[in-house]
């Protein structure tokens, strides 16, 4: 997952918040650990949780699996990709 | 008490017995096949995936390396630039990537696991903790570098 792209999305959620067919996508950083720091364009790229999408209903347990959240990151001699371990949380609306 | 009330005493405790039991019973598949949604096999997949990914502190003339670029690295007994010995990088990064992803211990559902580094066939690369159930869930990724073929495996074992 494109770490730069997720934090553009964020942003612009509302475009899109019917698109996906669920109540709430997050994205939680595992290693390195950061916390439960909130993901923005100010705590960007030292934060723990995307919160990409809430639609602040009743929802059903989550169903999650790991991912691989890349980046461009830059060191004194060169710009490079810089993957860290995440995982993708999805939970749909509880009917109940 | 006269014997017929008895009778039908002994009768009743042995009704509450039987539906006693095959409560317990009923239990015991419940549980049980909650544990088996303990984990998921395209859990262990992804974890593979993303593991290998994973961009190591052990940096080269080029680049930091990938944990798919550390492997031959490590086979290749290279060091990083800072000095660090890449295999040494290779096991403390794996073991972190794991012991973070995983919740092991004995509270938990997930009791174990087994991460291994096959190179041409041969183990050169094992990483264990806790107890070996007889549940487990596994997967596999293999790779190839400069003709060389590496096998990336992991189990999980549960209860």
């Amino acid at each position: 997952m494109d770490f730069d792209k997720l934090i553009v999305l964020k942003d612009r959620m509302n475009k899109y918040s019917d698109f996906w067919g669920v109540a709430k996508i997050e994205v939680r950083k595992i290693y390195p650990d950061e916390g439960n720091v909130l993901c923005d364009k100010e705590s960007y790229p030292d934060c723990g949780i995307i919160e990409i999408l809430d639609k602040k209903v009743n929802t059903a347990p989550a169903t999650s699996n790991f991912v691989s959240l890349c980046r461009k990151e830059v060191s004194e001699k060169m710009i490079y990709n810089k993957c860290e371990l995440a995982r993708l949380i999805v939970s749909s609306e509880s009917k109940k | 008490m006269n014997k017929k009330a008895q009778e039908e005493l002994v009768g009743f405790i042995v009704i509450i017995v039987i539906v006693s039991v095959a409560l317990l019973i009923l239990l015991g598949f419940l549980l049980r096949s909650s544990d088996k949604g303990a984990v998921e096999s395209y859990e262990i997949e992804n974890f593979i995936q993303s593991t290998l990914q994973y961009t190591s502190d052990c940096e080269d003339y080029t680049e930091f390396l990938s944990i798919q670029e550390l492997i031959p690295a490590c086979e290749e007994k290279r060091t990083c630039l800072s000095g660090e010995d890449s295999c040494k990088v290779l096991n403390n990064t794996l073991k972190d990537l794991i012991e973070t992803g995983w919740d092991i211990n004995k509270q938990s559902a997930i009791k174990g696991y087994h991460f291994r580094v096959m190179v041409g066939g041969q183990e050169k690369l094992s990483l264990q903790k806790g107890n070996e159930t007889r549940n487990y869930k596994g997967d596999f990724q293999d790779f190839s570098k400069k003709g060389t073929n590496y096998e990336v495996s992991f189990k999980i074992y549960y209860d």
